[in-house]
């Protein structure tokens, strides 16, 4: 009895001391994903950037030379040249075109009938038969029903132009501050309508870069989505003392709707191309002020100094460090560059 | 003496006594609150402050020193220290001992009060203190992907939150995740300057165009009608139509003309998640005095009643309940309390042999556990781990005081005395061996009340329960016992003859008393060796953590990136650890947090997140917490670039409760500049690593991130007429935004939010290309007004008293004195600067005081006990003897703790403290009863210790039996809560199974040895 209980409470303190060692079944182990990307070589180009604003090189301000409705010509905001942009609308003009047209059918009646009597008594005025006065007179009158009928053709053509706008040369509009069939007076500014074949920037540069450029054929970028070709035609010697910077004017070869006289844009000049190494902005490590890549070299990982230069989107540079053809580390890169951190980092436990 | 005889011959007495012990206890049970541990009120106060997207520097100008200061000019503060980082600032005090914990509170609020108006716009201190943490008991995670994260925000915090602030007993509620609704305005920056505009413009018009008015009354017949104007922006068309200027054809430009009008949310730099879905988080707090489990299951039941108003496909996922470790804890405790309690009475019934006597005794159990209840209620203690542990433990231990009672009264019945005299000679007889083998029990938990600090706040409530169940014990075993065994014509003829166990039990101990009286000095030394060798291997081979770990069926990994680093970067790392969590066939729900939300105590950078990991129900359940964690720890132990920390939810909490208080060891350098003190700290490394005895030597101070610094172009900017105001105010608008107007929503605050489109913030070109209006209305970039660079500064800046400083942590090893006297020497060659200095400091030197000043108090303890058998025996060599029992007890404590490999904690330095009351009872009635023989039976000392061997054998064995039969549910385990008790049962138990053997064989030898020496 006593050697059970013995092993009884012997048993019992062994087996409680089992929560102590608890064992772990088979784990594997598991590493963060990683990927890669190889280092590839890129067009770049040298640039300067800033803010500016477009002017078009033709640009023709919509002011109504009528009281009317406007109508719109509902197809957008870029014409042809001769497209109708809008016309005026309303009673005034509807009264009026009917006057003119009224005239226009009383003159070329008048007209009608004084070439009739010109056509049939024309032998007799060549030949000198008629008297001079009455020979006169009907010249005079198909002189004058002619002339009328020029006038009043004129007359309602001027104002038809007045009341329907077209474009009178290929570009869009903008600035539009009317609505469709509102009334509007006599001599206020409905909007803009530029020519899209011909823009420039205004813009202010900082730095002497510009003067050595200028007059050379440049890659434009406007609000870093839109590229165009262009040249810098002027970069004014003086500072601006408004802006502190030198005032140039660029010569655009085109540019995209939703852009217009006046806008301000973000610009950048891209000029002398060059091929250089890029790797994604994701690649890159910051530490200590420096730029670091993790290059994978033989399943093996190295940080790698680099020097960065120009970023395009989500790629960046390598001015120094990194060679086309080498394999770094994207995602995952900044957990590898810090694998030593469960030692250097303490933390309250 | 004649009340106690009538209390003894009248049954009624003793009835009512029970009864009112019963009520009493059963009254204090229900009203005491249930608690996972005790309230930590040690008078430490945390203020933390969020400002989000603030730099170290300017977080610590502008929020973290107008707070030390006012904190600073409170009375009674032992020290402050703070942190500054990114965004937030905490700013620790501690205050003096003596201080409570709401006085603390109380003194930091006023303080924090009279700083209105001199900290930023939007910065609102929170007041955390050091039990704060544990108090927050049950939290969740709703879910929905149909409903946009504005509207479940929205709905958790303006309409779940109020109605669960109605339950009884909780405190605070905190919600984060989801968004704060806004509208957000992005302004076209070309546009803005085609009409000449800026930020602050449209910044003004926004907030100018919400207004409501009051026109005040307009009289109409018989009625007074106020007049309302009601100016306020309500909807998204409001804020469209906003005029901002005149185009060249004099028409009014709207703000929808330049800007994108959005509806959204706030813009937040933390995460939340549960199980990789955007989430929003509910935390509890609870009131310090209210039961967990009560509050918690309120809660459930509040949320459960409110379903009905929740819009269609929310899902709640509950991923930490402090209720539910407790309830599985406390059915586990109950058991082996029940457990207990029949093993001991079984024991009791094993050498009595009578049922009578084994129920009258057994009756102490439930009595004093009652007695007990009442006395910790009117302590305002709670039913907490601690308590608990120490009520199960007592068990075995109350029943002592009544067998040594109900033992004497018998052996006086043997000698066929009368029933009453036998009640009263043998209490009376017994009395002082009884009254001071409790009082020396006691005693030993006399040091805690001495134990300052969260140590003494943790501990003493077990000491003081176990102190009250045993005074209550010996109270019963002089009154209700007694005069139970005072029952007329009930009692059974006593024989004289013990069982035949105990006879073989003596026959074989005769032999071993013999060898040690004849071989004292080789049984000594042996002795001696076990004991120094037991104790070195113990250290040298068992864990030590200063809490023992219970399985809570969840899991707090923590991960901390390099610091600096972005918020979806570090979101990418925690979707792969979680994707490798949800493999475990055990993980139920996975909470995940990243940064610190507004509002909350949280203080973590986004480098740092958090997944709790809520396992399955226990039974579903195919491993224990430590093996997953085990698990973990090798699958992730090749992973690079991230430190993983791996604690339980409650475990954590307790830990991070004593955040704030230093490291154990450090030297601190202060002074005014950061660099200057980077540079200082990495010579004093260098000096610590070449002085010797310090490991892991760490200095946190190397760590840096990359911050853009803009700094004006003073003259520049007077040229154009603008200031540096002017300057940053239109710099932290287009970059950082700004809340411009608000207003209400369906009962819910909305905000307008003005910043640059993220297009035109996200590189550093964009930044220094940043147009700028000047007063002549001309537009600069940014670069061309200031100076813009990017500089390594240090993520944090650490005060101590109000100066900066950087501690460099170390490990030390050996002697600690000689380690600092050696660092001291060396750092003599580092060249301090005039206003720098350096400090060897830490917890060290706390927890040395500590043990010093316990030392010393457990030193007074044995002084004290010593006076107290002094007194009884009147003698001074017998209570040295009866003292040196402390140690061979100890052997049996070594040989167990190594046997079950048990991690050395709290646990088991209580169980140690218990041990040393407990072991000297024991000797205490085998001296008394030899000195009884020799005096009144003029016995020699051999022939007077052979025979109060044999007659005290049985108490002995009775009363150690029934303890560690008692214990022994707890030393095996039967719920997570036994974690808890295992290594103080293991302790006890281990130590008692050597103290009958010692207490028979070897206090005898030594009392022969001094007896013979000094003649008495």
């Amino acid at each position: 009895m006593r050697s059970l209980f013995a092993i009884i409470l012997f048993g019992a303190l062994l087996f409680s001391g089992q929560g102590c060692r608890d064992k772990a079944k088979d784990a594997g182990s598991f590493s963060l994903r990683k990927d890669s990307v190889k280092v590839n070589s890129m067009t770049l180009f040298k640039q300067v950037g800033g803010y500016g604003r477009l002017e078009a090189i033709s640009a023709e301000n919509l002011i109504v030379r009528f009281n009317g409705n406007i109508k719109l010509n509902g197809q957008g905001t870029t014409f042809k040249k001769g497209q109708l942009i809008y016309r005026l609308t309303g009673q005034d003009i509807e009264l009026q075109k009917m006057k003119l047209e009224n005239a226009l059918s009383k003159a070329k009646a008048r007209f009608d009938y004084e070439e009739s009597v010109y056509s049939r008594k024309k032998k007799l005025i060549e030949n000198k038969v008629l008297p001079r006065k009455e020979r006169d007179k009907i010249i005079y009158n198909f002189t004058a029903a002619k002339e009328n009928l020029k006038q009043a053709e004129t007359r309602r053509r001027y104002f038809l132009n007045m009341t329907a706008f077209k474009a009178p040369f290929d570009g869009f509009l903008s600035n539009l501050s009317v609505n469709q069939g509102e009334y509007v007076q006599k001599g206020r500014s409905i909007g803009l309508f530029s020519s899209n074949s011909g823009f420039k920037l205004i813009g202010t540069s900082y730095g002497d870069t510009l003067f050595s450029i200028e007059s050379e054929p440049l890659v434009i970028e406007l609000n870093g989505v839109f590229q165009t070709g262009g040249r810098i035609m002027f970069v004014e010697k003086t500072i601006n003392p408004t802006s502190g910077g030198h005032t140039f004017w660029a010569m655009l070869n085109s540019v995209s709707n939703g852009l217009y006289s006046g806008s301000y844009v973000r610009y950048a000049l891209k000029f002398d191309p060059y091929q250089a190494p890029v790797v994604p902005k994701t690649a890159l490590v910051l530490e200590k002020g420096k730029f670091y890549v993790v290059q994978s070299v033989g399943g093996k990982y190295r940080n790698v100094a680099v020097t960065v230069g120009r970023r395009v989107n989500d790629l960046v540079e390598i001015k120094e460090g990194l060679k086309p053809g080498a394999v770094v580390l994207t995602r995952g890169a900044f957990e590898i560059f810090h694998r030593n951190l469960q030692k250097t980092l303490k933390l309250a436990d | 003496m004649n009340l106690w005889k009538k209390f003894i011959r009248r049954p009624v007495y003793s009835l009512l006594l029970i009864l009112i012990l019963v009520f009493g206890g059963t009254w204090s049970l229900m009203r005491m609150p249930v608690d996972y541990f005790p309230g930590l009120k040690y008078p430490l106060i945390n203020v933390i402050s969020q400002y989000p997207g603030i730099s170290p520097q300017d977080m610590e100008i502008l929020v973290t020193r107008p707070i030390e200061n006012k904190l600073q000019g409170i009375r009674g503060i032992h020290r402050t220290s703070s942190i500054s980082s990114i965004g937030i600032s905490q700013v620790t005090v501690e205050f003096n001992q003596g201080y409570s914990i709401t006085e603390a509170r109380q003194l930091a609020t006023a303080a924090i009060s009279r700083l209105s108006g001199q900290l930023p716009d939007g910065v609102h201190p929170l007041i955390d203190d050091l039990g704060g943490r544990m108090q927050k008991i049950i939290s969740f995670t709703f879910v929905n992907s149909s409903l946009p994260p504005t509207e479940l925000r929205r709905f958790v915090q303006y309409r779940l939150k109020p109605a669960l602030h109605s339950v009884a007993g909780i405190s605070r509620i905190d919600v984060f995740g989801g968004q704060r609704p806004a509208y957000i305005v992005e302004p076209n920056i070309n546009a803005m300057r085609r009409l000449n505009l800026s930020l602050e413009d449209l910044a003004r018009v926004l907030k100018e165009n919400s207004i409501a008015v009051s026109g005040r009354y307009l009289r109409m017949g018989h009625l007074d009608i106020p007049v309302r104007g009601n100016g306020r922006i309500q909807t998204q068309d409001d804020i469209r139509f906003l005029a901002v200027g005149k185009n060249s054809t004099g028409l009014p430009v709207f703000l929808k003309d330049i800007a994108q009008i959005r509806q959204g949310g706030l813009p937040e730099h933390y995460v939340v998640r549960s199980d990789r879905q955007p989430a929003v988080a509910l935390i509890v707090q609870k009131e310090d005095g209210y039961g967990t489990i009560k509050v918690a299951r309120a809660v459930e039941r509040k949320l459960q009643s409110l379903k009905n108003i929740m819009p269609a496909g929310t899902v709640i996922r509950k991923f930490y309940d402090q209720s539910e470790i407790l309830s599985e804890s406390m059915g586990g405790v109950k058991i082996e309390m029940l457990i207990g309690a029949l093993l001991a009475m079984l024991a009791l019934f094993f050498f009595l042999r009578r049922l009578t006597p084994m129920l009258i005794v057994s009756l102490t159990i439930p009595l004093s556990l009652f007695s007990a209840a009442m006395l910790m209620y009117f302590s305002s203690f709670s039913l907490n781990m601690m308590t608990l542990a120490a009520l199960t433990l007592s068990i075995g231990m109350v029943v002592d005081d009544s067998i040594i009672v109900m033992e004497n009264i018998e052996r006086f019945l043997e000698q066929k005395n009368t029933l009453f005299r036998s009640v009263v000679q043998g209490t009376k007889q017994i009395l002082a061996a009884d009254v001071s083998g409790t009082l020396t029990t006691i005693s030993v938990f006399i040091p805690l009340l001495f134990v300052g600090g969260f140590l003494g706040n943790l501990i003493l409530p077990f000491g003081l329960t176990i102190g009250y169940t045993l005074l209550a014990s010996l109270l019963i075993s002089l009154t209700v016992i007694p005069a139970l065994m005072n029952r007329k014509g009930k009692i059974k003829k006593i024989t004289a003859e013990p069982p035949a166990f105990l006879k073989r039990f003596i026959s074989l101990n005769d032999r071993w008393f013999r060898f040690g009286m004849r071989y004292k000095k080789s049984m000594f030394g042996g002795l001696t060796l076990l004991f120094v060798v037991g104790g070195v291997l113990v250290i040298l081979l068992n864990n030590i953590r200063l809490m023992p770990s219970i399985d809570e069926g969840a899991l707090l990994l923590e991960y901390v990136l390099r610091p600096g680093v972005s918020l979806s970067e570090s979101y990418r790392v925690a979707e792969q650890l979680i994707g490798e969590i949800r493999k475990i066939p055990d993980a139920d729900n996975i909470y995940l947090r990243i940064g610190s939300p507004e509002g909350t105590y949280y203080i973590e950078d986004v480098n740092k997140g958090e997944l709790l990991v809520k396992m399955k129900p226990g039974k579903l359940r195919t491993q224990n917490i430590a093996a997953i964690i085990s698990q973990l720890k090798e699958k992730f132990s090749s992973l690079e670039g991230v430190v993983l920390l791996y604690h339980q939810p409650t475990q954590e909490k307790i830990d991070e409760s004593f955040s704030g208080l230093p490291a154990f060891f450090g030297v601190s350098v202060s002074g005014d500049n950061l660099d200057t003190l980077r540079s200082l700290a990495k010579r004093v490394e260098i000096n610590m690593r070449q002085s010797g005895g310090l490991n892991n030597i760490i200095n946190n101070a190397q760590f840096t991130v990359p911050q853009i610094e803009v700094t004006p172009k003073r003259a520049q900017l007077a040229y154009y007429g603008l200031n540096a105001g002017q300057l940053m105010r239109q710099l932290s608008l287009a970059f950082r935004g700004r809340v411009v107007a608000r207003f209400v929503k369906e009962q819910t605050p909305v905000s307008v939010f003005l910043r640059l489109p993220e297009a035109d913030r996200n590189n550093i070109e964009k930044l220094m290309n940043l147009p700028v209006r000047t007063q002549n209305g001309s537009y600069l970039p940014l670069n061309r007004l200031a100076n813009i660079r990017i500089r390594e500064v240090s993520p944090t800046i650490t005060h101590l008293n109000g100066q900066r400083e950087v501690t460099l942590i170390a490990e030390p090893e050996g002697k600690l004195w000689t380690v600092v006297s050696r660092l001291k020497q060396n750092l003599k060659s580092v060249m301090f600067p005039p206003g720098y200095s350096y400090r060897i400091r830490g917890q060290y030197q706390t927890l040395l005081k500590s043990v010093r000043s316990f030392a010393l108090v457990i030193f007074a303890a044995v002084i004290f006990v010593y006076l107290l058998l002094y007194l009884q025996f009147n003698s001074f060599w017998q209570p040295f003897v009866i003292l040196l029992k402390i140690p061979l007890d100890f052997i049996g404590v070594f040989a167990a703790l190594l046997l079950t490999r048990q991690t050395l904690n709290i646990s088991v330095g209580i169980g140690l403290l218990t041990l040393v009351g407990v072991s000297v009872n024991n000797a205490i009635i085998l001296i008394d009863m030899v000195n009884h023989l020799r005096r009144k039976e003029n016995m020699t000392v051999e022939q007077a210790l052979l025979q109060a061997v044999h007659l005290r054998t049985r108490p002995i064995l009775m009363t150690g039996l029934t303890t560690m039969l008692a214990l022994l549910p707890a030393a095996i385990g039967f719920g997570i809560g036994s974690k808890i008790h295992q290594p103080f049962a293991i302790t006890l138990i281990g130590g008692m199974v050597t103290g009958i053997f010692f207490s028979l064989n070897v206090i005898p030898a030594l009392y022969a040895a001094f007896a013979r020496r000094l003649s008495k």
